[in-house]
């Protein structure tokens, strides 16, 4: 027992201050958000007010924020990078020495997960019952009962913290819970092999703030459920699959293994003349010296030019990787309007085959339709480029030290265009990826809803503006 | 030629540098002598830019900025190559990037060393990791080379090697810093020591004053850094 609390307490050393930050971070994210939204709402507290103030996706995606960042910081300090202090050390080498067989010590440290975030679950309730007693005193009421404060549980954080009367809902923070903890231990299992963490938590914490502040039917919530099931049993089955058919040695992997080769890409000659007019020439070995007349007969082509600024050497499956999330993220945020488009056309095609008696049934105005379903490509645009312009810099700084050269080229603003540039891209693919997006649904409404449900003026509206 | 007038650096409650002045000319081999944290690698990366400081740094009169940066390189034991790309790619990379890389003396070093072109530096080994980013500062075309532990991890042949390479393959006008601390094996090949103790300059040595006084540079550098041959057998005495 003690070599399992062992690893635990070895690897989480070094992050558990952030840990504990971050746990505490939920009773003053709730309390913040109460304050501001009552000092908004208010003259005269109410609990109607106090109710309000902690209903709402914006309280469910900080919960969920928290939650999958408190994990992910216990993660870091179980990935052994902080913990071991020397740069060539591998966690694998430390769980070797205490005897574990890597599969025990995924297990253990599922385990871990799942109890951690059981307690900051309990820290949630608690908070959100401590503001319900204090929002009762707050509103002039005496003899504040636990059963009045809990009032606050009918608010959407409420729903999504203790569902009590949705069974269903239940199954699946079930559900979801168990899947964060295996994937957050196959992220650190990963990580103690030298591969590449995984990055299904994301998936994990969208289904989480999907399911909570759409509330979605139950038969959706069921293929949720199964969908996410499905995943634990592959979180599991996967790790099982590695130990028993491990490729090579995983101890030996190479520190930059999963880098691409950049010898035929990053210094392709017509690429670069393209987009570097400073340069005059550019010669590589065995390769033909390209001149500036090239230049303007070139088109712009944004996967090449991301590729010309990303860092020299970093790598890119875990670029694309990144892009390819976020532009699913995007995707998936427009459940919201496919979700209320096909209830609609649903109910309009019952009303108009006689089904149910509703003469007045008409499609909403596309931009009615579209309301939230931005939300996702918001996000998109955001955290690919914050997160792509920190792995570029963490890149140069923390993966490398290359900074060394870029902070001394000649050229001084390479180093900052490196980091830059191409979250800068990346976002732009994003939202012409978004704008095509909404084309598409532009002709999915307009040739899909019967004509006689649509509005006279339903072409006037269909642009933004 | 690059100077240094008063230059003092602080990190929160340390002071890593302390009214450091020193002059640079060209055409020098130098040697940056000191025990560990005791300023060497920050007084380089003050001089590189990579660090704010107090004080004053000129490299003949102006101020160290994109005009003339390229006339200064570094090369450090902590690698500031891309470990994965290719050393031809590393080359192609410079040649864009620095105005006055030299090619000649590259691939003359590379094929010296026996340093593959088409490999990763990830896959070199660590005395070849060391090699690949000494010859990259050396051909870059700079009048300043600085060097931060480069040989750290390189066998003692490896190492002689280099530093007669070094030597034959230097213009005259060419100053080369070396920090390191193998003080007696690079005392034949340096002109001048520099010393520098807890941030502070506490000598500066022209090597054939040194030589003249019938005296060895490590003696020297042993009585400037108080060094007591006895504290070991005390220690091994109270061990016993």
């Amino acid at each position: 027992m003690s070599k399992y609390l062992s690893l635990v307490c070895l690897y989480n050393k070094a992050a558990f201050r952030k840990t504990i930050l971050l746990g505490a971070t939920i009773p003053l994210t709730f309390a913040a958000i109460y304050a501001v939204k009552f000092r908004l709402m208010v003259p005269g507290g109410s609990f109607m007010v106090m109710e309000r103030t902690l209903g709402g996706a914006w309280t469910v995606l900080a919960f969920v924020l928290i939650l999958v960042l408190s994990v992910t910081g216990a993660m870091n300090s179980v990935n052994g990078k902080k913990a071991l202090k020397a740069a060539h050390s591998t966690t694998g080498y430390t769980i070797r020495r205490l005897y574990i067989s890597p599969l025990a010590s995924y297990l253990t440290m599922y385990g871990y997960y799942l109890l951690m975030i059981v307690i900051l679950w309990g820290a949630a309730i608690v908070s959100v019952l401590g503001i319900g007693y204090f929002g009762m005193s707050a509103a002039g009421a005496a003899d504040t009962d636990a059963r009045l404060a809990l009032g606050i549980l009918r608010t959407d954080i409420g729903h999504a913290l203790l569902p009590i009367a949705h069974p269903q809902v239940l199954l699946f923070n079930i559900v979801s819970v168990l899947a964060l903890a295996g994937d957050t231990a196959r992220s650190s299992y990963l990580s103690w092999h030298n591969s590449r963490p995984s990055a299904g938590i994301l998936v994990v914490s969208l289904a989480m703030f999907v399911v909570w502040s759409f509330k979605l039917s139950d038969s959706y919530l069921l293929i949720v459920i199964l969908v996410l099931s499905m995943y634990v049993v592959f979180l599991v089955g996967d790790v099982m699959a590695r130990e028993k058919h491990p490729k090579g040695d995983p101890f030996l992997v190479n520190k930059y293994v999963g880098m691409v080769d950049m010898d035929s890409t990053e210094f392709d000659e017509d690429l670069l003349m393209a987009v570097n007019s400073n340069s005059g020439t550019i010669g590589q070995e065995g390769g033909e010296t390209a001149h500036f007349e090239d230049i303007e007969h070139h088109k712009i082509d944004l996967f090449c030019l991301r590729r010309r600024y990303l860092p020299m050497g970093i790598n890119m499956e875990r670029a694309d990787f990144l892009l390819g999330a976020c532009i699913f993220v995007g995707l998936a945020g427009k459940i919201a309007f496919y979700g209320s488009f096909f209830m609609k056309l649903r109910a309009i095609n019952n009303s108009l085959t006689g089904v149910t008696i509703d003469s007045e049934m008409m499609m909403p105005y596309f931009w009615d339709l579209q309301k939230h379903a931005y939300y996702g490509y918001l996000i998109a645009i955001i955290l690919v480029f914050f997160l792509q312009a920190y792995l570029n810099y963490s890149y140069y700084n923390k993966e490398t030290k290359s900074v060394f050269v870029m902070k001394r080229l000649p050229d001084r603003k390479e180093y900052a265009r490196t980091i830059w540039t191409s979250p800068a891209l990346e976002s732009c693919m994003i939202v012409i990826i978004m704008a095509a997006h909404t084309v598409l649904d532009m002709i999915l409404y307009v040739f899909f809803t019967p004509h006689v449900a649509l509005h006279p003026d339903y072409l006037i509206n269909l642009l933004p503006f | 030629m690059i100077e240094l007038i008063n230059v003092s650096k602080e990190y929160k409650n340390k002071t890593a540098l302390s009214n450091c002045s020193i002059r640079i000319p060209e055409g020098q081999i130098i040697g940056l002598f000191g025990s560990n944290g005791a300023g060497k690698t920050t007084l380089m990366k003050c001089i590189m830019g990579f660090l704010k400081y107090d004080g004053t740094i000129t490299l003949d009169g102006e101020p160290i900025n994109e005009k003339n940066i390229f006339r200064l390189s570094y090369a450090t034991g902590d690698h500031s190559f891309f470990p994965s790309v290719t050393a031809g790619d590393h080359k192609a990379f410079y040649k864009m990037q620095f105005p006055r890389f030299d090619e000649r003396r590259y691939d003359a070093l590379m094929e010296f060393f026996e340093l593959p072109s088409k490999k990763k530096i990830s896959e070199f080994s660590l005395g070849q990791q060391n090699q690949f980013e000494v010859v990259l500062a050396i051909s870059q075309g700079a009048d300043y080379v600085f060097m931060d532990e480069p040989f750290a991890g390189n066998d003692v042949f490896n190492r002689e090697d280099f530093y007669e390479v070094l030597i034959s393959v230097l213009n005259e006008d060419e100053t080369v810093v070396i920090s390191t601390h193998l003080i007696e094996e690079i005392a034949d090949y340096i002109d001048r020591a520099i010393l520098i103790r807890r941030g502070e300059i506490i000598d500066d040595l022209d090597i054939n004053e040194v030589e003249a006084g019938g005296r060895s540079l490590i003696q020297i550098v042993k009585e400037k850094y108080d060094y007591r041959a006895d504290r070991i057998r005390t220690a091994v005495n109270q061990m016993k």
